[in-house]
């Protein structure tokens, strides 16, 4: 269970630039995200740190060691890969052991440790099947336990749920993140799921053409978004374009596309062009200006709705070319219907300036 | 009553395109094959060629002789022995082309492939040159002062020489088996601590075995029943089963012994076949799977049944079949090209180059030696001049021997095409009893060693009186064409979308309408490939050939085999030269055809 340490670490196929100058520090038992579209460099980076990559800049510290140029074999890191890479001519038993076959332990101690780990996977009375006859999920958690079998000081995982349905995920998830806290494992977990990451990790790394754009835990990254993509690629949003004018007298009023201003806070006084994000769910929707509820009051026109069950979102264009997305949750006292004249309205402290 | 009528007719039209195929195989293929079984009980007399025909079991009884018995065991040793090596070798070059970009992978397995479509004559005298006393192995260890190591004539010479001739079977096998294994395995057992070597023994090696012992099969079966390069590396002293048989039919004409001897040759292969399914049975070697989810299974034993359907005993079919199946995707030309680019780079890479040039060596080889000034073969060769290739011209018999040949593939192209096509789309098109079966007897020509085919034809030929005849060696060559035609055309028209002809029909054309404006333009690729194979494969035959020539009707390669039984001879080189070249040639027309395809199909 050991601190890592990500130096300026940049990788290089060939010209093609995968891992521009990636900085991270992770905290002993922490569940690092690495969260980003795809082939922005998360696989790669990834591969540096397990050592079947040498990055061509930056080293990568583990514990305070400088492991940089160490082999695959050697680190204390155990790597769960996407395909999961069971090894199909070798049973459940012998795919757990095989490592610390490798490592000539007793075969006392090994049958120990497999069945310690298979108690702790949930999965017992399998170990002489073959892994071909074995379920996705089962799988995925044979590979888990493979890699933990090696009490890695390091848990690497390269997106390990993305083979799985979307029930089995949110269960086996959880699972993972049980079993990552109470065995305290400094983990790294891949994936381009927005939702994965936000639910299990301790802290995520936004990742864009290789390059970190943020670092936060899951409530900053949501609620406080540095940049436009991030904004974006988390959760749903409304971007809206505009600027803050100098000679405007207020310098929390911020002019839309379409010349009408809203209320923001603007607390270090910047100028220019800028976006404003606003959550939907921070959004409420009124059909009486007088019922609007906070110092923004837009009026518009709902062109388009999505019914989910559980949340209806609306989308209200209030210009030609702006709308906004507000959800409403539950069922509503009102039904309101495309075409339909509304007013939004949000609190200034829920419209949050992103400088670009 | 009309549909029954229409029922009936429809039926009759598979065996009407069947027959003609049908009536070239019941006379060259399963009359001689039942005459030589026949023959195999019957008695013979040593040197006379006189027959008594009392059913008797001596000719099989007589193998339990020690003299004979060590013949077997011979056999066997070399079988083996070529297996080994050949899987030490072939296992890194396989290793190899699996892990290489498509592109490199294509190059590679051009040049694997190049010289099992080479005559194989011209390629075991480009072994003598390479393993000779003087040749360029034994130069090579004189530089590192070992004394020159005698390969030929002899065991040890065989040994390597099959091995060149085989090896791609190892190399294809193992890196079809390499090519499904997830190399993330690899990854895996370094990241749970293993070494590099480790990760291949504990994780590669296993997963790779069902390759390995299919490959394995395949060379042993192979060197096995091998002929021509046993006797002309053995210098004609190292006896083996099919000198064996050689020697009984031909010299001492006592063909029931010689008949017995080939059914104790099948036998022999048939054990080594059940035992290798014995062995799949079994854990360990059972299959592979790609995903473990058991997507996509490969299993040696499918593909042991498929190398040995596709006619295992001639290579060429099998990359007939691959050809014609991939025929808009392969560009030759292209890989004939990137092929010399890469040789360049590969030289400075590694020692598995070596063992690739090992693999090609011997025809450029043959062909530097030809331009030699000197009446002696030397390596490397010296002066240049033209006298051998001017000779050729004076020396009548190959001039003869030549159109001969020609005449002999020009008709064959012809005949099998047409008889082939049909019984393919036989296969193909209709659903009738028996069908799998009435493949397989197609086939089966090509599933048999050529040395009993040979020998089998010799028995009904001599029976008919035409040996050393025209219309012998026609048939002869017609049924192992035919049997190339429906291999490459069958496999031409299994990715046909029936959808297509139908759509002809509905739109009012008639049925032979269709065929010859829609399912023949649409094959024609296959067709083409088909011809251009048929036609090496009936100018290149040596084995069958060697066994019903004589006098003035003698093929080119068998010319040229006759020449070397009695030693090198540079005119010879001149001629095995042109024999290279014309295969390379037909290779590059096949690139040139699709290129040209490519526009027409899109
Ligand atoms: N072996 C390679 N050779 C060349 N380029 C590569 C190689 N592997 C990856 N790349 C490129 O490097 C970049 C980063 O790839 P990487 O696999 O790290 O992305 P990723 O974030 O893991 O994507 P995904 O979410 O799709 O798995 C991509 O542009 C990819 O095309
Ligand atoms: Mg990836």
């Amino acid at each position: 269970m050991s601190k890592v340490d990500i130096k300026n670490i940049t990788k290089y196929y060939g010209d093609v630039l995968a891992v521009d100058d990636v900085s991270i520090e992770i905290e002993k038992g922490e569940l690092i995200g690495l969260l980003g579209p795809s082939g922005c460099g998360k696989t790669t980076l990834l591969r540096v740190m397990s050592g079947f990559l040498e990055p061509n800049q930056g080293s990568i510290y583990m514990g305070g060691k400088d492991v940089t140029l160490m082999p695959p074999e050697k680190r204390p890191t155990s790597l769960v890969f996407q395909n999961y890479a069971l090894f199909p001519h070798l049973s459940v038993f012998e795919n757990i052991a095989f490592g610390l076959k490798v490592k000539k332990l007793p075969m006392e101690q090994i049958r120990k440790d497999v069945k310690e780990i298979l108690e702790v996977i949930d999965l017992q009375g399998i170990e002489e099947r073959s892994v071909s006859q074995l379920s996705g999920g089962q799988q995925q958690r044979i590979a888990l336990a493979r890699g933990l079998v090696m009490k890695p000081e390091v848990l690497l995982l390269d997106e390990p749920l993305c083979n799985l349905d979307a029930k089995l995920r949110v269960e086996t998830r959880d699972h993972i993140k049980r079993i990552q806290k109470s065995l305290g494992i400094t983990s790294v977990f891949v994936t381009h799921d927005q939702e994965e990451a936000l639910s299990i990790c301790d802290r995520i790394v936004i990742m864009k053409d290789g390059k970190v754009l943020q670092i936060g835990t899951p409530e900053e990254i949501y609620g406080q978004p540095t940049s436009k993509f991030a904004a974006d690629f988390i959760g749903k949003s409304n971007l809206l374009n505009g600027r803050i004018e100098k000679d405007e007298k207020d310098p929390n009023v911020f002019i839309l596309e379409s010349g009408q201003k809203v209320k923001i806070e603007n607390e270090d006084q910047y100028f220019g062009n800028a976006n404003v994000l606003i959550r939907p769910e921070n959004i409420v929707i009124a059909d009486e200006p007088e019922k609007c509820s906070e110092v923004n009051c837009i009026e518009g026109e709902i062109d388009y709705i999505t019914y989910l069950g559980e949340v209806t979102y609306y989308r209200v264009a209030i210009s030609k070319n702006e709308q906004i997305l507000t959800s409403v949750y539950g069922k509503s006292d009102k039904i309101w219907e495309i075409g339909g004249k509304v007013f939004l309205s949000w609190k200034s402290t829920d419209a949050l300036l992103i400088k670009e | 009553m009309l549909s029954k009528i229409i029922h009936n007719k429809k039926k009759l039209i598979p065996a009407f395109l069947l027959s003609p195929g049908m009536i070239i195989l019941t006379i060259g293929f399963f009359i001689p094959l039942i005459m030589l079984f026949v023959v195999s009980f019957y008695q013979g007399v040593s040197g006379s060629g006189i027959m008594v025909k009392e059913v008797t079991l001596d000719n099989y009884i007589n193998f339990m002789d020690p003299y004979y018995a060590k013949i077997i065991f011979r056999t066997f040793k070399i079988a083996l022995l070529t297996s080994i090596l050949s899987l030490i070798l072939g296992y890194p070059v396989a290793m190899m082309i699996s892990k290489s970009s498509e592109k490199i992978k294509t190059i590679l397995l051009a040049v694997v492939l190049t010289p099992l479509l080479t005559n194989v004559v011209a390629r075991t005298l480009g072994l003598m040159i390479i393993l000779g006393k003087h040749g360029p192995i034994n130069q090579l260890l004189g530089l590192f002062n070992i004394a020159p190591i005698k390969f030929i004539p002899g065991e040890l010479g065989i040994v390597v020489g099959l091995t060149q001739v085989f090896m791609p079977y190892m190399i294809l096998s193992i890196s079809g088996i390499l090519g499904n294994i997830d190399f993330s395995l690899e990854e895996a057992a370094r990241d749970l601590g293993c070494s590099r070597m480790g990760a291949f023994w504990k994780v590669i090696f296993p997963l790779s075995m069902p390759g390995i012992v299919a490959g394995s099969l395949f060379v042993f079966l192979l060197s096995f029943s091998s002929f021509v390069t046993p006797r002309l590396l053995g210098g004609g002293k190292v006896m083996v089963i099919t000198m064996l048989i050689y020697q009984q039919a031909m010299q001492l004409i006592n063909w029931p012994f010689a008949a017995a001897a080939s059914f104790v040759l099948l036998f022999f292969s048939t054990i080594m076949i059940t035992l290798y399914s014995k062995a799949t049975m079994s854990k360990n070697v059972v299959g592979i799977t790609k995903n473990i989810d058991g997507k996509s299974k490969t299993s040696g034993v499918r593909l042991v049944k498929r190398k040995i359907g596709d006619g295992l005993y001639n290579w060429r079919a099998s990359i007939a079949r691959i050809i014609s199946r991939n025929a808009r995707k392969i560009k030759f030309a292209e890989s004939f090209e990137g092929f010399v680019q890469t040789i360049g780079k590969f030289l400075l890479r590694s020692w598995k180059v070596i063992i690739v040039l090992f693999i090609v060596l011997p025809l450029p080889l043959v062909i530097l030696s030809s331009f030699s000034e000197s009446s002696i073969i030397t390596f490397p060769p010296t002066g240049f001049s033209l006298r051998w290739y001017a000779g050729l011209l004076e020396r009548t018999e190959y001039v003869k021997s030549f159109f001969l040949s020609l005449k002999l593939a020009l008709i064959s192209v012809v005949i099998s095409l047409s008889v082939g096509t049909l019984a393919s789309l036989a296969l193909a098109r209709y659903d009738f009893r028996g069908k799998e079966l009435m493949r397989s007897i197609f086939l089966s020509p090509l599933s048999l060693p050529a040395v009993i085919v040979g020998i089998a034809l010799l028995r009904f030929l001599a029976y008919m009186q035409w040996v050393a005849t025209f219309q012998g060696l026609m048939v002869a060559h017609l049924v192992l064409t035919t049997a190339y035609v429906v291999r490459t055309v069958s496999a031409s028209l299994v990715g046909f979308d029936l959808s297509i002809e139908e759509a002809a029909r509905d739109l009012g054309a008639s049925a032979f309408y269709t065929l010859r404006k829609i399912t023949l333009p649409i094959i024609k690729p296959g067709l083409i490939v088909a011809g251009i194979f048929s036609f090496i494969v009936s100018f290149d035959e040596t084995t069958v050939s060697i066994f019903i020539t004589g006098g003035r009707t003698i093929t080119l390669p068998v010319r040229i085999f006759s020449q070397l039984e009695y030693g090198l001879d540079p005119t010879v080189t001149a001629v095995s030269s042109l024999l290279i070249l014309m295969s390379v040639t037909a290779l590059l027309l096949i690139g040139k055809v699709f290129g040209l395809e490519k526009f027409s199909i899109k």
